[in-house]
């Protein structure tokens, strides 16, 4: 979206998390400023993903603290819903809805000026290519159509922190430059970005600064 | 299985070699499966359902006699069984009979093997199945019947008959329905369906590879979102794929109104949903306008009438229950889940009231019902859409089963009562209300009603917005 948002400061103090004895995540600390991006890259099963839903708030440490802002992340909390806007895995959609209607509804939910909603939704879609797409319903997508259009949702809802896992997957090369073009324009307007991404170009087009998230837990 | 043609020799030993190579020198053991399954139907509906059914006939039946709602019963069980027919017909284009293992379908379909024999057992099971659970269940009707003394001896062998016969014919339907939704039926046009499954030999020739890979598959997961209790999964496996009014744009109106629009578009999109919640929702009100008229009806009418109409209203909640499914993950609706849920709610509440209004209207300008028994029934529909809403909000909202449903011993049984529950809480509180009201009409004083109703209707809202409250939470552990 257009305009500038003051973004979110995230703060990551030896956050932590295991299930019934299973570690998930070894404790890890980060800082990421307003209007940065900083990408998280790590071996498979590292804990990316789980330190993504740490900061989104759907889950809690185990150890340690995760804070936007200083708030406590806790998505049950209508202060973070509102800041964060996040792709951790396929969103929920509706499948008697075309991608168009979709927009609509996210539009429309967030209170934004009804007459002018289609303008949005058009410019939305095509700012990922799948503007041709309006009015197919998810069921009729590709894979990599389908990871398009998750992403076009979550861009399309107001946001102060970005938080994306794995965006690149899926997407041709070309698609994934535009990606992380889309990322820096993001960050330009002022919105906090953390992701996960195993692309080193996207990865080198799009980060401020790179964590990488270790399977043992040791940090220089 | 009807011999269209001669089956090739060479293609039965072929057969023979990769049932060996697959499953060994035992086979899949889906027969013993099959038989266990009938022995436990036979045990279950001979000890309880015969038992039950009796008993019921003993008690009940003379009354209902008297009362003249034998015939009236026995429509509505003919109509139930023409539903059910249609039903099975349905599922067939989602779920065939036929569906054997995707292994099977992928290394024995697929070869040069005479296709009718390489489905012969796929299909057999399932014909077999059916005929055996029909042949039993109306075994025990017609016992019970003539155990009851409301039917002589013959009515027992009616019964074995009547249900075997049942059986075929749904095991037919449901063929039909497969073939008729086989992606390569271009050369079967749908109408050709219905005669193809009475020779299930052709049928089966006419079964194309994806789609018999696409039954294969969704079966698996039907199963493993029966036995995981996830609802959702359930949902959408067994539902069609929307493709109609694509070019019906979703208007933006604001945060609720679009919400209420997006639920009508959904309903646009599926006139099916539509229409069978329309049908549950007028037969269930004419149960409802005869429960509050005659002063006799039975406590089960009403439990009936109310079980149909939460059908109906359930068939119209549908953006309940997608709400439901995006509870746990980001957020990408602005504003508060309660308020979208209520949105969601005016849809089917809307239109439960619409409906069951109209049809009571229509019975009350036919039948001419006296001024107590219309106010009874201008009070009773409110009341039901709400028992029937909050029960809607308990099932949408419910978060995962309980562990006991991951233990061997005890897993079924506590799954098929956490799916049941909201229609059991449903049917139990509003059945309360509507008998209460009835009550009223027919003499009884109104305070004593009117707290019951109130109570009812309040203890399930309460347990609605609380699976509410849980279920926007669970996901945080």
């Amino acid at each position: 979206m257009s305009g500038t948002a003051a973004g979110v400061r995230v703060e990551v103090a030896g956050a932590a998390k295991a299930v019934d004895g299973a570690v998930l995540l070894r404790p890890v600390s980060l800082r990421v400023e307003p209007g940065t991006c900083t990408v998280l890259r790590g071996p498979n099963g590292a804990g990316k993903t789980t330190l993504l839903r740490l900061v989104a708030g759907v889950t809690a440490p185990t150890e340690g603290a995760v804070t936007l802002d200083g708030r406590p992340a806790d998505e049950r909390d209508p202060w973070t819903r509102d800041a964060v806007a996040a792709l951790l895995g396929p969103p929920a959609t509706y499948r008697d809805l075309t991608l168009a209607d979709h927009l609509v509804l996210v539009d429309a939910t967030w209170g934004r000026d009804p007459d002018t909603c289609a303008d949005r939704v058009e410019e939305a879609l095509a700012r990922f290519g799948v503007e041709g797409l309006a009015d197919r319903f998810t069921h009729e997508l590709s894979s990599g159509q389908r990871q398009l259009f998750h992403l076009a949702l979550t861009w399309f809802r107001p946001a102060r922190l970005l938080l994306l896992d794995e965006p690149e997957q899926r997407l041709d090369d070309d698609r994934r430059a535009r990606l992380a073009d889309l990322v820096r324009e993001r960050c330009a307007g002022g919105v906090t970005v953390l992701m996960a991404c195993h692309d080193p170009d996207v990865t080198a087009a799009a980060a401020d600064a790179v964590l990488e998230v270790r399977e043992d837990g040791r940090y220089p | 299985m009807s011999a269209d043609e001669p089956p090739a020799g060479p293609g039965r030993e072929r057969l023979r070699d990769a049932e060996h190579v697959l499953h060994g020198p035992g086979g899949s053991g889906a027969w013993r499966q099959l038989l266990y399954v009938v022995y436990v139907v036979s045990i279950l509906a001979g000890l309880y359902g015969f038992t039950v059914l009796r008993a019921l006939v003993e008690v009940v039946g003379p009354r209902w006699a008297a009362d003249g709602l034998v015939v009236p019963t026995r429509v509505a069980l003919a109509l139930a069984a023409v539903a059910v027919v249609a039903l099975v017909r349905l599922a067939g284009r989602r779920r065939g009979p036929v569906t054997p293992d995707l292994a099977w379908v992928d290394l024995v379909v697929a070869s040069p093997v005479d296709r009718r024999l390489a489905l012969r057992e796929a299909w057999l099971l399932p014909w077999t199945g059916l005929i055996a659970v029909g042949t039993v269940l109306g075994g025990v009707v017609g016992a019970a019947l003539w155990g009851g003394g409301a039917a002589g001896p013959v009515t027992a062998v009616v019964g074995l008959v009547g249900g075997g016969g049942y059986g075929v014919l749904l095991a037919l339907v449901w063929l039909a329905g497969q073939v008729a939704g086989d992606p390569a039926g271009d050369r079967h046009p749908a109408a050709a369906a219905p005669a193809l499954a009475v020779r299930p030999g052709r049928a089966l020739r006419a079964l194309g590879l994806e789609g018999l890979r696409a039954h294969s598959a969704r079966s698996s997961r039907l199963g493993g979102a029966v036995l995981a209790g996830d609802p959702r999964a359930l949902r959408l496996e067994a539902a069609s794929p929307v493709r109609r009014g694509r070019r019906w744009r979703l208007r933006s109106r604001g945060p609720v109104r679009t919400v209420v629009a997006r639920d009508v578009l959904g309903l646009r999109r599926q006139p099916v949903l539509l229409v069978a919640g329309g049908a549950l929702v007028v037969a269930g009100s004419s149960g409802l306008a005869w429960v509050l008229a005659e002063p006799s009806a039975p406590v089960l009418g009403a439990a009936v009438a109310v079980l149909v109409w939460q059908g109906g209203v359930g068939v119209w909640a549908e953006g309940l229950r997608l709400l439901g499914d995006t509870l746990g993950s980001p957020r990408l609706l602005g504003g508060s889940v309660a308020r979208e849920a209520v949105a969601h709610s005016v849809v089917p509440g809307g239109l439960a009231l619409l409906v069951a209004g109209a049809t009571l209207a229509g019975w009350s300008a036919v039948a001419d019902p006296d001024g107590g028994t219309v106010a009874a029934a201008v009070v009773a529909v409110p009341a039901l859409a709400a028992v029937c809403l909050a029960a809607q909000w308990v099932a949408a909202f419910r978060v995962l089963p309980p562990e006991l449903a991951l233990l061997p011993e005890a897993g079924p049984q506590v799954l098929v009562v956490w799916l049941a529950w909201p229609v059991v809480l449903a049917v139990a509180a509003g059945t309360l209300a509507v008998v209460r009201v009835a009550g009223v009409a027919h003499g009884a004083p109104v305070v004593p009603a009117a707290l019951v109703v109130v109570v009812a209707v309040g203890a399930l809202s309460g347990l609605a917005s609380r699976a509410l409250s849980r279920a926007a939470v669970a996901h945080r552990d």
